[in-house]
């Protein structure tokens, strides 16, 4: 009787130990897949977020004054944006002339992304302001533009611009 | 005793319009997040939360810590932690409204939060100085050359991209997170976010990040606390603390009826505004903070280095 409750309570002893490891193992494996989860959101995190430069061409120039009826125009991410009755925009159209700088195949979603864009709404613009002028007057068409831009899914956050055939402007 | 005149403004106006601060009205106290300010007394009811010592000695960056505790040493108002506005609130109002915009952009839809989670630069301007400056914390880089951290020469593009709260402050506050700024324009930190620091160390060196500290130099505490510190929370802080409700009618709601059309855009944009008191939709373009000057969304022509400068290593290569 003593030997059978002895072997009853080993066994009970060996199968809590037996579930200990296992629930161990469950909440080790769940911590790991957890941090690799979290380590791989933000290297993808990183990788989008790095400004990148790449090369354009302007295609064209145009002066924009916004009044009471007309204030507000597409933006970079294709949505409506809001502007200051009154204020006036320096516009330099631009097309973007690669995403070299991005490997494969996010490279060519974004190449995709961006013709469908220019089908959509015509080619990409950088408002300049008043204190900018300079930069608006000097640049002509066909000059070449160095782009700073980052990603975001298909989209593009252009970041600065830079006339690399007048760098004065 | 609760209404002041402020200088060029109008008459009447109540102290907390001055400074923006709920008022307990059991206690008289206005609430500044971190303490309860007496304004019969002219002061704070528990000292200034804020350690210069502590901050100096935990500090990532030495150089940093090192500008900030000069800055702090070289003004005994400072020193009184009681005070409010360096004991000289008359000066401190203001009167042009030239101050601290929190520029923000939302994450783009569809994108993920693998691939955006916003962006955050920041403007100042000392009044009396008139010296101004923007910064703009950009990583760069591609896949075969990974390493480099810029400050963006900001123009008008980019601030069009951008929402706006823009903060009232004084000329002290001003000059110390433009001395903040010029630093950071002769070192800047690497952009560094991993698991653990995002997680566990909290020493992440973001656009989100390095504009809080700046901020915090001149006494602006827009960090949420717990880290990583994202530019939506950041920027939900900031509106919680300074967002103009009163200018922008579609926000005050606490308990608007969902899936109401924006009347900014109808049919652009279905807007849900449930929850608009906390989460306050944001529009591109717009200014959602006190800007009685103008001065959020147009370009700073004259602002101080307001050019492109590179980093590797935490130092200049241009």
């Amino acid at each position: 009787m003593s030997s059978k409750a002895n072997s009853l309570a080993a066994s009970r002893s060996v199968r809590w130990i037996m579930i200990g490891i296992g629930v161990l193992a469950i909440v080790g494996l769940s911590v790991y897949l957890l941090q690799r989860a979290a380590g791989d959101t933000l290297n993808s995190l990183n990788e989008a977020k790095k400004g990148r430069t790449t090369k354009a061409v302007v295609k064209a120039k145009e002066y924009v004054r916004f009044d009471e009826k007309n204030h507000s125009y597409i933006g970079e991410f294709g949505k409506p944006m809001e502007a200051k009755p009154g204020t006036e925009q320096w516009r330099i159209y631009y097309q973007i002339d690669n995403f070299d700088q991005v490997p494969e195949p996010k490279r060519s979603e974004l190449l995709r992304s961006e013709e469908a864009r220019i089908k959509q709404f015509g080619f990409r613009f950088y408002p300049f302001s008043t204190p900018e002028k300079a930069f608006y007057d000097k640049t002509q068409v066909g000059d070449q533009l160095e782009i700073l831009y980052r990603y975001m899914g298909d989209e593009k956050e252009i970041i600065n611009v830079r006339n690399l055939t007048h760098p004065d402007g | 005793m609760t209404t002041c005149l402020r200088a060029g403004g109008h008459a009447g106006f109540n102290y907390t319009f001055l400074t923006l601060k709920e008022r307990d009205i059991e206690t008289g106290l206005d609430f500044f997040e971190a303490r309860y300010y007496a304004s019969t007394q002219g002061r704070f009811t528990s000292i200034d939360p804020y350690n210069i010592v502590m901050e100096r000695q935990f500090a990532t960056d030495a150089k940093r810590a090192e500008s900030q505790f000069t800055v702090y040493l070289s003004n005994p108002q400072r020193w009184a932690r009681y005070t409010y506005a360096l004991n000289n609130p008359l000066l401190y109002t203001d009167p042009h409204g030239e101050d601290v915009t929190i520029y923000y952009r939302p994450p783009v839809e569809g994108a993920g939060i693998s691939q955006d989670q916003g962006h955050m630069l920041i403007y100042v301007r000392n009044d009396e100085t008139g010296e101004s400056a923007y910064y703009d914390y950009i990583a760069t880089g591609d896949y075969n050359n990974p390493g480099t951290t810029r400050l963006n020469g900001v123009n008008q593009g980019r601030i069009d991209a951008h929402a706006s709260i823009t903060i009232e402050t004084t000329a002290s506050q001003e000059q110390a997170i433009l001395d903040g700024i010029k630093g950071a324009q002769q070192s800047s930190p690497d952009y560094s976010v991993s698991t653990s620091q995002a997680l566990l160390t909290h020493t992440e060196s973001t656009c989100t990040s390095n504009a809080i500290k700046l901020l915090a130099l001149g006494g602006i505490n827009v960090g949420t606390g717990a880290m990583p510190q994202s530019p939506t929370a950041v920027w939900l802080s900031a509106f919680a603390q300074f967002g103009n409700r009163e200018a922008n009618s579609i926000i005050t709601s606490t308990a608007a009826p969902s899936g109401v059309v924006s009347p900014r855009f109808p049919g652009n944009r279905n807007v849900t505004v449930q929850g608009y008191d906390t989460r306050p939709q944001v529009d591109p373009g717009r200014e959602y903070g006190h800007d009685p000057r103008g001065q959020a969304r147009v370009l700073d022509g004259n602002a101080t280095n307001n050019y492109t400068i590179d980093f590797r290593g935490g130092k200049r290569v241009q």
